[in-house]
């Protein structure tokens, strides 16, 4: 099968071209930088919004990933541009890598893949992969290019955000865990998302559906970290532990955020000068610190900003404490395993590496990368903890 | 518009209004005949209110390239650059198929209307004349047939199309690429100057100049001002009427698009300028008892020797450039040909020419290469298809060969080394052609020739097998050159019809 992959540079991307090359299937990487191309052979050059680059780059190809990473405007601007030159050059389906968290970060108990979806998210991220996912489906209702969506959740494996920037954090010591890492972890390791895909490219009768997919074995965020810190000889213990309170969402999140990230508001905001948004933007952040000095504390709790800070601090140059962020409290949370069970039923999907085999080769990748650690780093954590 | 009676016999049926029927016609009809032409797409009124119309939506930020349902009925057209600002005049491919050989891709772009390609919005209208050595090429390497015109033939009619669109460029003084008369002078980008000077520094036999270009002027207007001609639009021709007795035209038949209706004219010359592909296929699908292989077909040729330059596209950089350099507008800027002109290459036979576009930052590279005329590169009938109106639709068999495919690899390779040499950060890069059709330069279906053995017309555009029906389109080329074919098109055109008119004027006719 002759697939193409846009965004092959990107965590995801990347994994999903190596496993589908080992499968025996010819996949295409489709990237933006030429860098990149420079040591890929079956590789072409292409925006993922810039529809004739595209179609030269699908040319050929019989299916279409399309893992894109970026902001609200690149989530949301490379799909119709990719749907066209798929629908132009011929390509039976797209798989579109969605997420998990169009459920919210913690979804509630009984969230499958038919639980309603909604914008009204305090994370643009999730508010963004929902309105994608309905903007793919009316594509696919003026196109004929079959739609495939898969929403994984955590997916780790080697060099994830939540491998690799975990074990940075335990480096420099802002590494936390939230209520001692008991929350569950949907956890997906990357060869089994890659293999999910291959099977959605694959499988009849599915054009349209949605896709929880995940590792089978319900596991805790301990559960994925513990292995990862003892790889590199940290004592998982001592990573501070947060019970923050439930936090109250802010204005800006209630009304402001609403308004940004709507489609309407979207379509205003590019048209406003850009010498308007700065003026407004600073009397937006004077009002704010005027505000705040006169409340006496800090009630900024935005998306992704700072909720908490430690206090504990040590000496060296980055030991501000860990950053405990409303995004990642709201994971540590979850209590629902997602199911996979309609992808067990209509893609045939049984993961090929269990979670216990997908942790091992994470740490074993993560020791390669880091060697032994530094014992002045060991020390850190204590000092922190 | 008046309508063709029944029983009116014309001068001269022309078949197609675009640059070169539009030309025949302000000729034939200045020098005082009686011309009807017949466009298969809409009058000049539709079609300005449907370009408003896409005007409209595009400013109110619809896309046309990112809707799919528009691309389900042009997925061919669509492929044209110039599609998504003017999509109304190119054809609807569900309407108008064709077939192509098995895996052999090939992009067939057509745009019906009053005017023709020259009046497509974002068709960048560049006008190059050809010289001594592509009208002499096949006697140097005999890889095609020899011209039975030579430039010097041309060079009054050049410079009679030059004078009449007004086109814009500087005197370079290449031999290879000869001069225009200029109507006034063309400027470069500050990137294009850059590269102007690094490509000096770094080769001496390659050089970039100002693009030649022109406005879109309709000389079908100039014809119609004449009121000796006439303009049916939505006629759709679908065969030519051959005399039994003569085996002479006789006129043409049309289907009204619109009613369905078919309806004959009578003509005492015919004039095919309905593009390359679209003339093959009208000869062919009017074979009769005289001419059993198709009309004028008698040396076999018609339909073969199909050439359209080879593209490559998606060579893009960003320039380095000042804020005070940057520019909103696009230029273009032109590096001629450089491979065998002054040395022989030993990779490949004949050469490219390089198109340089800049915009702001962005500077891309298109490269136009010759395709040598391949008998088995041709236009032939579908015996199983017929299109909406009942005509048997066309197969197009068209390849890139050997010479074309060593040429391409020469041309990557040249675009890469000039933005290495002018300093510009590479943003996208390719190393394959376009499918064949798509640089819409396509030539050479029914070639002239020195004998009637061996071509379909002579050096005139004059059929050897009747001698009433003339096909002064890009069919007529023997090679095609690197240049941009519209400007020799019309000037061989214009040659054309000073003969049709003297052989009027003698009799012969």
């Amino acid at each position: 099968m002759k697939v193409a992959v846009i965004g092959s540079s990107g965590f995801v991307g990347s994994h999903v071209l190596r496993v589908l090359r080992a499968g025996g299937d010819d996949a295409r990487a489709v990237v933006r930088n030429p860098r990149f191309a420079a040591t890929d052979e079956n590789c072409r050059i292409a925006d993922a919004l810039d529809v004739y680059a595209l179609r030269d780059a699908l040319a050929g190809c019989e299916c279409v990933v399309l893992s894109v990473l970026g902001t609200q405007e690149v989530i949301l601007g490379t799909l119709a541009p990719v749907y066209a030159a798929a629908q132009a050059v011929g390509i039976r389906r797209i798989a579109y890598i969605s997420t998990g968290v169009v459920h919210g970060q913690a979804p509630r108990a009984g969230t499958v893949e038919s639980s309603p979806l909604h914008v009204r998210h305090a994370f643009p991220y999730n508010n963004a992969k929902v309105r994608a996912e309905r903007k793919l489906l009316r594509l696919r209702a003026r196109g004929t290019v079959e739609v495939v969506m898969l929403r994984p959740t955590i997916v780790f494996g080697p060099r994830s955000r939540w491998v690799d920037g975990f074990a940075s954090a335990l480096h420099d010591g802002s590494a936390y865990v939230v209520d001692g890492g008991r929350g569950i972890c949907n956890t997906i390791y990357v060869d089994n998302l890659a293999h999910a895909i291959r099977l959605a490219l694959v499988a009849p009768n599915v054009d349209g559906e949605a896709f929880l997919v995940g590792d089978d074995e319900t596991v805790t965020w301990r559960d994925l970290w513990q292995p990862m810190a003892a790889a590199l000889a940290f004592d998982f213990q001592r990573v501070p532990s947060f019970s923050p309170p439930a936090v109250a969402p802010t204005f800006r999140q209630l009304y402001v955020e609403p308004i940004r990230t709507s489609e309407v508001g979207q379509s205003i905001i590019p048209r406003v000068p850009v010498h308007l948004k700065r003026a407004l933007k600073g009397t937006y952040r004077l009002a704010l610190r005027a505000r705040r000095s006169v409340a006496g504390s800090d009630r900024l709790r935005a998306s992704g900003e700072v909720v908490e800070r430690a206090e504990a601090v040590g000496p060296g140059p980055h030991l501000e404490g860990p950053a405990v962020t409303t995004e990642i409290v709201e994971l540590h949370r979850c209590e629902w395993k997602l199911p996979n069970d309609k992808a067990r039923r209509l893609l045939g999907y049984v993961p090929p590496v269990s979670f216990a085999e997908g942790v091992r080769r994470s740490a074993v990748w993560l020791q390669q990368q880091y060697g032994r650690p530094a014992p002045d780093a060991r020390e850190r954590v204590a000092v922190n903890a | 518009m008046t309508m063709p009676g029944r029983h009116d016999i014309y001068d001269v049926a022309i078949v197609g209004s675009g640059p070169t029927g539009g030309y025949a016609a302000k000729a034939l009809s200045e020098a005082g005949l009686r011309v009807l032409v017949l466009e298969a797409g809409p009058g000049r009124r539709r079609r300005e209110t449907l370009r408003q119309y896409d005007d409209v939506r595009r400013r109110l930020g619809y896309r046309i390239e990112h809707d799919p349902r528009a691309i389900i009925r042009q997925p061919v057209q669509s492929s044209c650059s110039s599609w998504p600002t003017d999509p109304h005049a190119f054809v609807d491919d569900v309407d108008h198929p064709y077939a192509t050989e098995g895996e052999r891709p090939f992009a067939w772009i057509r745009s019906r209307h009053v005017g023709g390609r020259m009046v497509v919005r974002g068709h960048a209208r560049q006008f190059y004349r050809m010289s001594e050595l592509d009208f002499t090429a096949g006697d140097r390497d005999g890889a095609s047939a020899a011209w039975p015109i030579s430039c010097a033939d041309l060079e009054p009619y050049y410079e009679r199309i030059e004078r009449w669109i007004g086109v814009q460029g500087e005197p370079n003084g290449i031999a290879h690429l000869p001069d225009s008369i200029m109507a006034g002078a063309a400027q470069m980008s500050p990137g294009a100057r850059r590269l102007e000077a690094a490509v000096a520094r770094t080769w001496k036999d390659r050089r970039v100049i100002p693009g030649r270009t022109a406005n879109n002027r309709m000389a079908i207007a100039d014809a119609l001002a004449t009121r000796t001609c006439t303009l049916r639009s939505n006629a759709i021709v679908t065969r030519l009427l051959v005399d039994p007795n003569t085996a002479n035209v006789c006129g043409v038949s049309f289907v009204d698009r619109l009613t369905r209706r078919s309806r004959d004219v009578r003509a005492r010359v015919v004039v095919l300028c309905a593009s390359s592909i679209e003339s093959a296929r009208l000869l062919l699908a009017s074979a009769t008892r005289q001419h059993p292989d198709g009309l004028a077909n008698s040396s076999g040729t018609l339909g073969r020797y199909l050439m359209d330059h080879t593209l490559l596209t998606g060579m893009v950089a960003t320039m380095p450039l000042r804020d005070d350099e940057l520019s909103a507008t696009a230029t273009w800027a032109y590096v001629p040909r450089f491979r065998n002109v002054s040395t022989a290459d030993r990779r490949f036979v004949r050469g490219y020419g390089i198109q340089v576009f800049t915009c702001w930052r962005t500077c891309a590279l298109t490269a136009f290469g010759e395709m040598l005329p391949h008998a088995d590169n041709r236009v032939t009938l579908d015996p199983n298809r017929t299109d909406t109106w009942g005509m048997p639709i066309a197969r197009i068999a068209c390849a890139h060969r050997d010479n074309e495919l060593a040429m391409a690899r020469d041309e990557v390779e040249a675009c890469r080394e000039m933005f290495r040499a002018a300093g510009f950060e590479t943003t996208r890069t390719t190393s394959e052609l376009c499918a064949p059709g798509l640089a819409s330069h396509e030539v050479g279906t029914a070639r002239m020739g020195g004998d009637s053995k061996s071509s379909v017309l002579n050096g005139f555009c004059q059929s050897w097998d009747a001698r009433n029906l003339f096909v002064m389109d890009g069919s007529c080329f023997v090679s095609q050159g690197v240049q941009n074919p519209t400007l020799t098109m019309m000037a061989i055109a214009a040659r054309s019809c000073d003969y049709l008119i003297d052989s009027i004027r003698r009799g012969d006719l």
